[in-house]
């Protein structure tokens, strides 16, 4: 990444980093038991619940990735985005209200304790929690390079110390103040984010010359990477819309936010409001990757060694100084903001949902060990980005499809479908896990590669929907328990 | 309504969309997608789902089929670009109305939450039998 050399901009950072600390400080007060730890006491209003969503789904990928793979493939990844419209609402509608509930119902602050509450037994709960944590473990790795990275490039210091301070002030707000910490810092994030949006669009507008000079320039250059489907083709965009557009509702850094509203009535109108909060910061992801890809074709910027120097190059060379430094600032917390996330997700995982599922109780001072269980994590992860840089990016490109696929079927189709059995989920999430990391690890050694660009993800995705009510179906029938059965009837 | 039948659609859904996708069929395959997709919305609604609201869910779809066969159809890159509000009229549909459309989903979802997401009564009822302190 290149150094951004600016005082203004480094300003904005250190202003950014300083304000997690704080909030990490005020959080620590307020965070006394591990529902605190873990679903913020569910005391939190529908804008903190909107923002923050939204905020931990779009993560450096979305800033850094998303205008990088828009310069290196036109609009192909413009289905992953522009399908949040939808998705997100169809997880209100498909987990909100169940999930919400059944915090009221039973002891549940995570979704392997919402799989066992549903299934019962000890196996669905454990697959649950495997597969979050393997998941966790990977996302983790990605975003802590990337906060190293950003780190360096803003300060001009070395990666270890760049990463050093990311992770120490990362560290202090997720171990202190839990997901109080991390939902208060994302809406400061998310805010900071919507606003950057906005402004980019309107500045890469104004440097290529309106949309209309940008489209036609990629036009000349190649009409399919400006056409619908970019040049990744059809196939692999619909299958982005699949992932992505159904997938969002199994990624359990974002459904775990609608457990923590603290009033149900207040999802009424946080469904509109994720999608269209969504939609606003898919500009950046859109504007910046068109805009630099015709400033290079137009010979007016040389092209780029990596697409991911698309966001920061335009940042640094055309916008001013201010908004550099905001964007920046709104970077680090894109990145921070999932990072903090899945550290809670992970905690919670290893602390009381494989404990839980193993011995039938969670572990005794659960809030102490979900501290120790985060600080471990941080530092597992960190080392396995600094020295197994293979598995963490086999890992990372594993997360998202391996959430889709083990959470869709058997949370958000099983907490609505009575039929659905403990069998049927332990299936779904075996042919998940096992789909997604053999299609990726030999697509990434050049064993076999799934015809015609579809997503991994995709097809595990709907493998694993199909195995899920197949097995159910085909399996003996279970009596839920009156409260879910009462849920499921809702 | 939600018996076997929807969840049942939702399997075969899924095995067709494997199969036309991965037979590279792409207009069939984001059909397949889209027509999953509101199954699982209709899934969602449970027994409360409306008939206004299956009509909204049935042309959610419908539209979004369509906008997915226009973004194939209206795609001509022989010859010379003919501009619609900026972009090239095939991904002028996913910009200006596939990313809006899908906001319409999450309207339905905030005008039949009192009816039929989830109405006051059922919510009390619930909370009285199931809730804390119970």
């Amino acid at each position: 990444m290149p150094l951004a050399d600016s005082p203004l901009i480094t300003l904005c950072v250190v202003v950014y980093l300083a304000g997690c600390f704080g909030i990490g400080v005020w959080a620590m007060r307020r965070t006394r038991t591990s529902s605190d730890f873990f679903l913020a006491g569910k005391s939190l209003g529908p804008l903190v619940v909107v923002i923050a969503t939204i905020s931990s789904v779009m993560s450096g990928f979305g800033f850094v990735g998303g205008p990088g793979l828009v310069y290196q493939s036109g609009s192909s990844s413009l289905w992953m985005v522009f399908v949040a419209t939808f998705s997100l609402p169809l997880a209100f509608l498909l987990v909100g209200k169940r999930l919400r509930l059944l915090t009221e119902a039973r002891d549940v602050l995570t979704i392997p304790d919402a799989v066992a509450a549903r299934y019962g037994g000890r196996w669905p709960s454990l697959m649950m929690g495997l597969a979050i944590v393997l998941g966790v473990l990977g996302y983790l790795g990605t975003q802590i390079m990337a906060v190293g990275m950003v780190l360096r490039a803003v300060l001009g210091i070395d990666l270890i110390p760049a990463l050093t301070l990311g992770l120490g002030v990362l560290a202090f707000y997720s171990i202190a103040g839990g997901i109080v910490a991390g939902v208060y810092t994302d809406l400061f994030q998310g805010i900071l984010m919507l606003f950057a949006s906005v402004a980019v669009l309107l500045q890469c507008l104004k440097i290529g010359g309106g949309m209309t000079a940008i489209s036609q320039t990629l036009w000349d250059m190649d009409p399919e990477y400006i056409g619908p489907w970019g040049t990744h083709g059809a196939v692999t965009s619909i299958s982005w819309l699949l992932l992505f557009g159904v997938g969002a509702v199994g990624q359990p850094h974002a459904i775990t936010k609608m457990m923590m509203l603290k009033d149900i009535r207040h999802m009424k109108w946080s469904a509109l409001a994720t999608g269209a909060a969504y939609l606003t910061l898919a500009m950046l992801w859109m504007s910046i990757g068109l805009t630099m890809r015709a400033l290079v074709a137009r010979n007016a910027h040389p092209a780029l060694e990596d697409p991911d120097l698309a966001a920061p190059l335009f940042l640094l060379h055309y916008t001013p100084e201010l908004l550099a430094g905001l964007v920046f600032a709104g970077l680090l917390a894109a990145i921070m903001s999932t990072a903090d996330s899945f550290l809670n997700l992970g905690a919670a995982a290893v602390v009381r949902d494989i404990p839980t599922a193993l011995r039938g109780a969670p572990l005794k001072n659960e809030l102490y060990w979900s501290r120790a269980a985060t600080g471990a994590l941080l530092v597992l992860s960190a080392f396995f980005a600094l020295y197994m840089e293979n598995l963490i990016a086999l890992l990372g490109t594993f997360g998202w499809g391996t959430f889709a696929s083990a959470i869709v079927p058997s949370v958000a189709i099983g907490m609505n479908w009575k039929r659905a059995t403990g069998a049927g989920c332990v299936s779904s999430i075996a042919t998940s896990i096992v789909l997604n990391f053999s299609l990726e690890f030999s697509a990434r050694h050049d064993i076999y590669a799934l015809p015609h660009g579809i997503a991994v993800g995709a097809v595990s995705l709907l493998a694993a929907t199909a195995v899920f009510i197949g097995v159910s179906l085909l399996t003996p029938e279970e009596t839920p328990a009156d409260d879910i059965d009462a849920l499921i009837a809702l | 309504m939600n018996g076997n039948r929807l969840p049942a659609a939702c399997a075969v859904l899924s095995v067709a969309g494997l199969a036309v996708g991965l037979a590279g069929r792409s207009l069939l395959f984001g059909w397949c997608a889209i027509i999953l997709i509101a199954l699982l919305a209709a899934l969602g609604f449970g027994k409360r789902l409306s008939r206004l609201a299956a009509a909204a869910i049935i042309c959610f779809g419908s539209v979004f089929c369509l906008l997915i066969y226009l973004s194939h159809d209206l795609h001509a890159p022989d010859g010379p670009l003919i501009p619609f509000a900026g972009f090239p009229p095939g991904t002028a549909v996913l910009v200006y109305a596939i990313g809006p459309l899908g906001l319409l989903l999450g309207l339905l979802y905030a005008l039949a939450f009192d009816t039929e997401i989830l109405p006051e009564e059922t919510l009390k009822v619930f909370l009285d039998r199931f809730g804390p302190r119970k």
